[in-house]
């Protein structure tokens, strides 16, 4: 009777090492565990260990081939690639094999980490354009072995980008990317990007950027965030829809028409230039707030009667439906655009295959954020990173990259047109809160994603005309249908009520 | 289906209040379905048979509701085509 044949390894970890270095650390951290293979490549040398599989290259060989040697001979099903100095927690190849075996389909997947002692590096679930903008993949990012030959493994030309560049090139074939919640490597350092790695992650962003429905590399960052964005296709109309009371309010001390204010910010300082705006106006408003609106939107702009009570739910469906365009841009009336490009931004992501809701960036009167983001957390329901002093940088600079969230706020935020109706709009179930919550979730039920982008940069004076009491049929409802699905964000893992330092 | 928003003329009253049924309709269905999958996910863990029964009494209360059955069959045609469509893309 023959013996079976041995089952190849789980996971390949392909280490570069230097003259005289081992691999002492990760090895120590892998001995009690199985379903793992080291592939140590680096010049002559080292003690042998049966563990380990040495392979040969010059001393001076640069790093991508060194990688590029390992993979090839790398027997694993999955293959990584790893700093001798890090080292992988006793759960580690457990919890992968668990991973594995719930999707057959898996052809990527990259693990939470730990940076020495400091606290855990939680990452969100598979979000492909925020992977335009930072590797928040992060050290242990595992390949299928067939998908990395499919490609044509590491370049050579990426110098001080390898891993980045594959990771982009990667997860355009990839069948399935999973994200495992587990900590599943402790390096032990961050390395900040040099002008050679810079100018190679440059190369790789553009590259992906072209193969992916297009874009822009802005700029390229020590810090690993960058700045890169989707281009706009055409021209297409966007109809902001603004419920409003004619309210007035002090600001910077200051009165003014909410309204005409944030109508005139739009006008004045908004670079897309394809849009109408579509005013749902209680009629007990002052007669003068419509001719003011009128001689500052001209013809860009239709009112829309409202004479029943305070609904935000309803008063954005008769907008709606009372609109042209083929994206809708909900927008409180108690916001001011700050940034210029804030339209092109979100109609850029709106545009995007599967977009659903694309949001801003929003800033109280003080400075601080308002919004960067919807953030579910153990049946709370709150916005990411707010109270944050504007220019925080937030965990992982993730405010400073365009990226998939939960859900966004109404106060401003673009949807298209089809999505809209598809999602039965704003619930007048939830005439005062919660509807956007509701909405998104809706969006996200039938498939759709949403989006934050930074490029969108707003003030919004929340709150000081309406009472934001909360009913208790409103939660109720709201939780009625959305409970089970507000006890963790996909991707937002850490504690959204975390306040950033600037 | 949505009015496909062309031209500067505005709705007619009946086109609005047609297209706010709709948007209604279309909310009430798919908040029954998030019900229904949230009363199917705590279903195992009410405590003891007697809280089984009650979310199934539940379920059976929304399933054999108009709203559920009317919308349900509304909303069927577009939502294959959606299906066919993202199995036809590939969409991660």
């Amino acid at each position: 009777m023959s013996a079976a044949a041995p089952q190849p390894p789980v996971l390949s970890i392909v280490v570069p090492l230097a003259a005289g270095a081992d691999a002492g650390p990760l090895l120590r951290s892998l001995r009690q565990q199985d379903g793992w293979e080291l592939i140590a490549v680096g010049p002559e040398g080292g003690a042998p260990d049966e563990q380990v599989t040495r392979v040969p290259i010059d001393r001076d060989a640069p790093l991508a081939a060194s990688l590029e040697a390992g993979r090839l001979a790398a027997h694993g099903e999955f293959v990584t690639f790893l700093q001798p100095t890090d080292s992988l927690p006793e759960n580690a190849m457990a919890d992968i094999r668990e991973l594995l075996a719930s999707d057959e389909q898996l052809d990527l997947f990259y693990t939470d980490e730990r940076i020495g002692d400091g606290p855990a590096v939680l990452k969100p679930v598979w979000s492909p354009e925020r992977l335009r903008s930072q590797f928040y993949l992060g050290s242990m990012t595992a390949y299928r072995r067939s998908l990395l030959a499919q490609i044509g493994g590491i370049l050579a030309d990426r110098p001080g980008a390898e891993l980045y560049d594959l990771a982009l090139r990667a997860s355009i074939p990839a069948r399935s990317i999973g994200h495992l919640a587990s900590i599943v490597v402790v390096r032990q350092r961050e390395h900040a990007l040099d002008d050679t790695a810079l100018e190679s992650t440059r190369v790789a962003l553009e590259e992906h950027l072209a193969a992916t429905g297009g874009g822009r590399v802005d700029s390229v960052s020590a810090s690993g965030a960058h700045a890169t964005h989707r281009d706009v296709a055409g021209q297409p109309l966007v109809s902001v829809i603004i419920p409003t009371r004619g309210d007035s309010a002090e600001v910077r001390g200051s009165r003014r028409v909410l309204v005409v204010e944030a109508v005139r910010s739009v006008i004045e300082r908004t670079s897309y230039t394809n849009f109408e705006f579509v005013i749902v106006i209680d009629d007990v408003a002052p007669p003068a707030v419509r001719e003011e609106l009128e001689r500052i939107a001209g013809d860009r702009i239709r009112f829309v009667g409202w004479d029943a009570p305070f609904s935000f739910s309803g008063k954005m469906n008769l907008g709606v439906v009372h609109s042209r365009g083929e994206f809708l841009l909900f927008l409180n009336d108690d916001t001011e655009v700050i940034s210029a490009e804030w339209m092109t931004a979100l109609v850029a992501l709106g545009q995007r295959p599967g977009a659903g809701v694309a949001g801003a960036l929003l800033y109280f009167e003080d400075e601080t954020i308002q919004h960067a983001g919807h953030a579910y957390y153990r049946a709370d329901v709150t916005h990411i990173g707010l109270n944050s002093p504007r220019g925080a940088a937030g965990p992982g600079n993730a405010f400073l990259v365009e990226r998939e969230v939960d859900g966004a706020t109404a106060a401003c935020s673009l949807m298209p047109r089809a999505v809209f109706f598809e999602a039965g709009g704003f619930s007048t179930l939830l005439p005062g809160n919660f509807n956007d919550v509701d909405l998104c979730m809706k969006v996200a039920a039938l498939g759709y994603r949403a989006y934050v982008t930074p490029r969108a940069e707003l003030y919004h004076y929340e709150s000081k005309t309406r009472n934001p009491r909360v009913a208790r049929y409103e939660i109720e409802t709201a939780w009625g249908r959305w409970e089970h699905l507000f006890w963790d964000s996909k991707y937002w893992p850490d504690d959204p009520h975390i306040v950033y330092p600037a | 289906m949505a009015r496909t928003a062309t031209g500067d003329s505005s709705p007619t009253p009946d086109e609005v209040q047609r297209e706010l049924r709709q948007l209604a309709l279309v909310d009430r269905i798919l908040g029954l379905e998030a019900e229904v999958a949230r009363l199917s996910i705590l279903a195992p863990d009410d405590h003891g048979a007697r809280g089984h029964d009650v979310v199934q009494r539940e379920l059976r209360t929304v399933y054999s509701s108009m709203t559920w059955r009317v919308g349900s069959a509304v909303l069927a045609p577009a939502r294959a085509l959606r299906g066919l469509g993202r199995r036809l893309s590939g969409s991660k």
